[in-house]
């Protein structure tokens, strides 16, 4: 049979194939379409799982690799541990010492201030308890002796700011001249 | 169902066949193998990133570590030990004291001359502090010598506390008797628990300078040493040359 091409015009196509045998074509063509779709869908799908599991492979080369560094580095810190609580209990001993060292500090400083301040007077007795507070039992023969004493102590540039209140208290004059009197300091 | 009727829905759904068993597979392997394995590669490497940090952490420790001068924190500790000791040492805390009681003295008279009238150790009598026990003195002397030693109590080579201080003065004069409760602190703990995500101790600038008073109150200053015979002939090395 022969197609005589010319006769037929440009973008002009005659089907001369029954109707059944188009349908089944365009069916088969359907098929052989999704047939490929799905393999090649199974294959795109291997693929991943090939490349998930080198993935995977990989990782636990790299966790094993982390976990022996970590194991080495835990292995070496384990030696230097002495070193490291040697310096911890000098820092904590220091602490404590820094702690300890200026607990009394106020009591010293109470007692040093005032034995300064009276040291034209006589002093009888003379009481620093744990709170620090001073109790002086003093005498001396010059009344301006002790106004001069009470000024220092209420002063705050002579007191070095230490003390809050000052009590007199007792305060006699003798047969002998000579006044007698007590205080009670109090620190802040 | 007889043979011929399967061969029928086998043709029917011949063309079916293969793209079904193809995704269920799909589905099987999506399910079973990919989808695992994207959860846990998340969860895995984040624990790997963990790991890789805590080794940096532990890496750098090391450094820190090495980098200390174990020669310093040996003098260091050793000189915290003998101020703060690990137990109470009552000896050498009343040797401490006497001789501060003698270097307190402001003349070597003996009028001016601090004097250890008494020491009274209480078992039962504990300091204000934790972990410490009480020496309460009796001094007389004069009243600088005693200043004198009140303050050299804050450079001792052990640690004290001066409780409270009861002091009756002699007529007519600035000598005193003094009663003197001292707290003694020791320091029962020698031991660190450390773990390994603390980070290594430093010793600050403040710290150093604390070690240096520390050490400068044990070291006890040189004697000036009076050299008689150094104008004394001392002849030959050897007599019997």
């Amino acid at each position: 049979m022969t197609v005589v091409k010319q006769a037929v015009p440009r973008g002009f196509l005659i089907n001369l194939l029954p109707e059944e045998i188009l349908i089944q074509r365009r069916h088969s063509y359907k098929i052989v379409l999704i047939n490929r779709v799905s393999i090649a869908f199974l294959v795109v799908i291997l693929i991943a799982a090939a490349f998930s599991l080198v993935l995977k492979i990989n990782q636990a080369n790299n966790l094993k690799r982390s976990e022996e560094e970590y194991t080495t580095a835990k292995d070496k810190i384990m030696g230097l541990q002495s070193k490291e609580a040697d310096l911890l209990i000098l820092k904590n001993r220091l602490s404590t010492i820094q702690s300890s060292l200026g607990a009394d500090t106020k009591r010293k400083a109470v007692f040093n201030l005032v034995t300064s301040l009276s040291s034209g007077m006589q002093i009888n007795d003379l009481t620093v308890d744990k709170n620090s507070n001073m109790t002086i039992s003093l005498s001396t023969a010059s009344a301006v002796e002790i106004e001069k004493l009470l000024f220092d102590l209420s002063s705050k540039e002579r007191n070095s700011d230490l003390i809050s209140k000052i009590d007199l208290g007792g305060l006699s004059l003798g047969k002998d001249n000579i006044f007698r009197f007590n205080l009670k300091i109090i620190p802040k | 169902m007889d043979k011929d009727n399967l061969k029928i829905v086998y043709r029917r759904f011949n063309f079916v066949l293969l793209p079904v068993i193809s995704v269920l597979i799909s589905l099987i392997i999506l399910g079973l193998v990919i989808v695992p394995q994207i959860i846990s590669y998340f969860s895995l490497n984040a624990r790997i990133k963990d790991q890789i940090a805590q080794t940096d952490d532990l890496n750098s420790k090391i450094t820190e570590i090495e980098s200390i001068n174990n020669e310093d924190t040996k003098k260091g500790l050793e000189i915290t030990l003998t101020i703060l000791p690990t137990d109470k040492d009552i000896p050498s805390a009343i040797l401490s004291l006497q001789t501060l009681i003698a270097k307190s003295s402001v003349a070597a008279t003996s009028s001016g001359q601090l004097v250890l009238k008494d020491i009274i150790y209480n078992n039962s009598k504990k300091g204000s502090v934790q972990n410490s026990f009480q020496l309460s003195l009796t001094l007389v002397g004069p009243l600088q010598s005693l200043k004198n030693f009140i303050t050299y109590l804050q450079s001792a080579p052990r640690l004290y506390q001066v409780e409270s201080i009861s002091a009756q003065f002699q007529k007519g004069s600035r000598t005193v008797e003094v009663e003197l409760p001292i707290s003694v602190l020791y320091d029962p703990n020698a031991k660190a628990s450390i773990s390994f995500s603390d980070p290594v101790p430093k010793l600050g600038a403040k710290e150093a300078e604390m070690l240096n008073k520390l050490n400068s109150f044990i070291v006890p200053a040189q004697p000036e040493v009076y050299s008689s015979t150094a104008s004394v002939p001392t002849g030959k090395s050897d007599p019997f040359e």
